[in-house]
């Protein structure tokens, strides 16, 4: 029985409507093992995880654990069984404590605790993820997001899960808080824990991983050991054809004038003035943490960040948008870094999202013109790899999956700005970029 | 891939569509609405005769009229305009005092009045309170555009209109002689017997549904509504929607303000407080219908088309229960049961939604 793995699906097929979510796909983890559950965007992958954690269950297919058939009607009965899943989104009280927050659920505490008896009994909890510097009675909202992480982990932690779902715990966290995640997963595994873990960051992958499961328009492939791949040959499973290569070779830049200027830009929250220019063609990155500036900048050449000062020059016009009106004017496309909160108008069409920047190029005088828009937008969603079909759809979280955008596509635009890079954003990029962009009759 | 199999949008018939796009228990609910609304016709003697469906649509047009402006401000994400009623009130004294005044009789002293003068009277007087409406919307709109909450300087702003209303009238009944220019939009008619009231309240109705889906303001209406960050960085600020948004309102407001004068002849600041509708106070009853209609109280998703819809099957409702002998407390308790009944509905399917993200 040494074989039997902890948690097994078979033949898993769940559809929403018209869309298969997932086709006969299968996983398994074993005892103590870290596995990785990659795909491209629409795989299926959010659709398992919440399927295993029993926020699904309206699938088809076998489902055990420790031997057993299950069935769960809810994540709080696969929560009692031993099953957490920690969300990509934080799900924490911000203005509670630390300590508060591990014991939210008021289990395993008495029902009246003092904040003392919590933080005392939050401790352990919290040192298990790496965060046993951090005072159990601080405020959460005063941690940074990667600390949120590892406390929405400690929380889980606390209910001492048998297997463990981290979806995407990396996606907006900086290096280091990702290392300190990285560190609590391989701490996680020494204790015999199991590790389902979601990511899109390859290199994570491999470092932690013991066997990856690839899906692939719903359907999955065997498991196999991450020391028998590499980088290529994984992409190529979630693809199912080869890439040749992950990045397309760079084409050499000729430095001789500048497509955007920046001149002695302060933007709030940075220290002092930043000048820099990027020339036709050119990709230029901002490094820096979570809090280092860099939205900030970002932020300031998009108009949506206030700023003390500076000058920007594109297309030979000096001008320093105070509004992203103005930078929208300008031809400055910005895609946010949080697409909830400012990139994309959930629960209105995806065809409405796209153009929502481009309202003046897709009218005519006024009054919305069909003809333009449905195919202005139409163009656009396909060139963002935005499918077409889930156009006239409404947005729904299924498009607020993430997704890489095709390297080929970020050669076309002069230049990006964008922390990260999601399907969301790629709907609310789609529309800056429609925004300056003239349909051609 | 999926193409092949994936129906397409246009092969979906309308069942298919609706059981796509709504909630079932959204569908529940409308269908319960019109199993009671059809159960009430069917019940109900002398519901369905001309008359009485005139009568209908007459009584939903004032409410509506004012429901339809407040659907812009809801659906912009600005909650309710809670001046609505205050806002009909200073335009109604405005409206009664201006036709009633002595420098605004067009025409020769002294003899019958001509279809020129009583035009001239009624277009000076419908002018100067639409401008009144106007700044009332914008200052408001403003207001609430540069971050004032959208509950308190409504609120505010409603104590400063009716003080004024009141002051200008010395809270007396302002009344002016007929005949009038405003007989014409208040009582008459011009197709058949159809009132014009309810002809305006139909062309409001249509040309804000054509606004809100064809024309790029209505799209920003929708876009500012359903994130207004998003909204912001997409190059639409809520200070300039806000203000557009309350000025609709105001707008509505005035002209049903008119209208309600044009019947009766006469003003009072407190015509909107306590003698209309079936609940006496209409900035209840408006809201009563935006909600009914389903329109999401943080904005982004509804339309004018349901909030007519609504000020017709209310007004109905409201009908089968007078023809019924239900005195008004029932029938106030019916509205309020209505609105309870579609805040439950439209939360759930709205928690429902959460869960699934």
């Amino acid at each position: 029985m040494a074989a039997q793995p902890l948690l097994r699906l078979t033949n898993i097929s769940r559809h929403y409507g018209a869309i298969q979510a997932l086709r006969g796909a299968s996983f398994e983890i074993g005892r103590g093992e870290v596995m990785g559950l990659v795909g491209e965007n629409g795989a299926g992958k959010s659709t398992m995880v919440k399927i295993i954690g029993g926020f699904d269950h309206g699938f088809t297919g076998e489902y055990f654990y420790d031997g057993e058939v299950r069935h769960f009607k809810s994540p709080t009965v696969a929560e009692q069984v031993g099953i957490s899943i920690a969300q990509q989104e934080l799900s924490l009280i911000p203005t509670l404590s630390v300590a508060e927050n591990i014991f939210l659920a008021g289990d395993g505490v008495p029902v009246f605790a003092s904040r003392g008896y919590l933080a005392k009994k939050a401790k352990p909890f919290l040192e298990e993820v790496g965060l046993g510097h951090v005072d159990p009675l601080r405020n959460t909202a005063r941690l940074s997001v990667g600390e949120q992480h590892l406390v929405e982990v400690a929380r889980l932690i606390a209910h001492n899960p048998q297997v463990l779902i981290l979806d995407e715990p990396t996606a907006a966290l900086g290096e280091t808080d990702s290392i300190r995640i990285l560190d609590m997963v391989n701490r996680l595994k020494e204790g015999g824990k199991s590790v389902i873990y979601v990511s899109h960051r390859m290199d994570e992958i491999f470092k932690i991983c013991d066997r990856i499961t690839v899906l692939r328009d719903g359907e999955s492939q065997a498991p196999r050991a991450a020391a028998d791949m590499d980088v290529n040959s994984l992409v190529e499973l979630m693809l199912g054809f080869e890439l040749g290569d992950m990045y397309p070779k760079r084409k050499p830049v000729t430095r001789s004038a500048p497509a955007l200027k920046v001149r002695k830009l302060w933007p709030d929250g940075i220290l002092e003035p930043i000048s820099f220019d990027v020339y036709p063609g050119e990709i230029l990155g901002l490094a820096g943490q979570l809090g280092s500036g860099t939205s900030e900048i970002l932020g300031a050449i998009a108009g949506s960040t206030r700023t003390r000062g500076g000058t920007l020059n594109y297309k030979g016009k000096d001008f320093l948008p105070s509004r992203p009106k103005e930078a929208i004017e300008h031809g400055i496309a910005y895609c946010s870094e949080d697409r909830k909160y400012d990139g994309l108008f959930l629960g209105r069409p995806i065809m409405e999202n796209l153009s929502a920047p481009a309202l003046e190029t897709t009218s005519n005088r006024g009054f919305l013109s069909g003809f333009i828009y449905v195919s202005a937008t139409t163009e656009n969603a396909v060139k963002f790899t935005v499918d077409p079909k889930r156009v006239p759809r409404f947005t729904r979280s299924c498009v607020a999956l993430p997704i890489r955008a095709p390297p080929s596509w970020w050669r076309r635009q002069t230049f990006r700005k964008s922390p990260t890079c999601r399907t969301g954003s790629s709907v609310s990029t789609a529309g800056s970029w429609l925004a300056n962009w003239r349909w051609k009759r | 891939m999926t193409d092949a199999t994936a129906p397409s949008g246009q092969a979906l018939n309308i069942i298919q569509r609706i059981t796509r796009d709504y909630s079932p228990l959204v569908i529940a609910m409308v269908s319960l609405f019109l199993i009671v609304f059809v159960a009430g016709a069917v019940l109900t003697d002398d519901f369905l005769t001309w008359f009485n469906v005139k009568t209908i649509i007459r009584d939903a047009a004032l409410v509506g009229i004012m429901a339809i402006g407040l659907t812009f401000v809801t659906l912009s994400g600005n909650f309710f305009l809670l001046s609505m009623k205050e806002i009909a009130a200073l335009s109604i004294i405005c409206f009664a005092t201006l036709m009633g005044a002595e420098w605004n009789q067009w025409g020769a002293p002294g003899a019958d009045p001509t279809t020129y003068s009583l035009a001239m009277t009624f277009l000076v007087a419908f002018a100067a309170t639409m401008v009144i409406a106007t700044i009332a919307g914008a200052l408001q709109g403003a207001l609430v555009g540069l971050g004032g909450n959208p509950i308190v300087v409504p609120l505010g702003a409603a104590g400063l209109f009716f003080g004024i209303g009141s002051w200008w009238s010395d809270n007396l009944v302002v009344s002016y002689r007929r005949p009038h220019g405003a007989e014409w939009l208040g009582t008459g008619s011009f197709i058949g017997d159809i009132p014009n009231i309810t002809v305006a309240f139909v062309i409001i109705a249509i040309v804000a549904e054509l606004t809100l889906r064809y024309t790029t303001f209505g799209r920003q209406v929708y876009l500012v509504g359903a994130n207004r960050a998003a909204g912001r960085a997409t190059g639409h600020e809520n200070f300039g929607m806000a203000i557009k948004c309350c000025i609709i309102a105001s707008l509505c407001a005035a002209f049903v303000a008119v209208a309600f004068s044009g019947q009766v002849s006469s003003a009072h600041v407190n015509y909107f407080s306590s003698e209309f509708g079936s609940s006496g106070d209409m900035t209840i009853m408006v809201i009563a219908i935006v909600m009914v209609g389903g329109n999401s109280i943080m904005g982004g998703y509804g339309s004018t088309l349901r909030t007519s819809l609504a000020a017709v099957f209310i007004s109905s409702i409201d009908n089968m229960m007078v023809l019924n002998g239900f005195n008004s407390g029932a029938r106030v308790l019916a509205v309020g049961l209505m609105i309870v009944f579609s805040i439950v509905v439209f939360a759930l399917v709205r928690r429902g939604s959460r869960s699934v993200e």
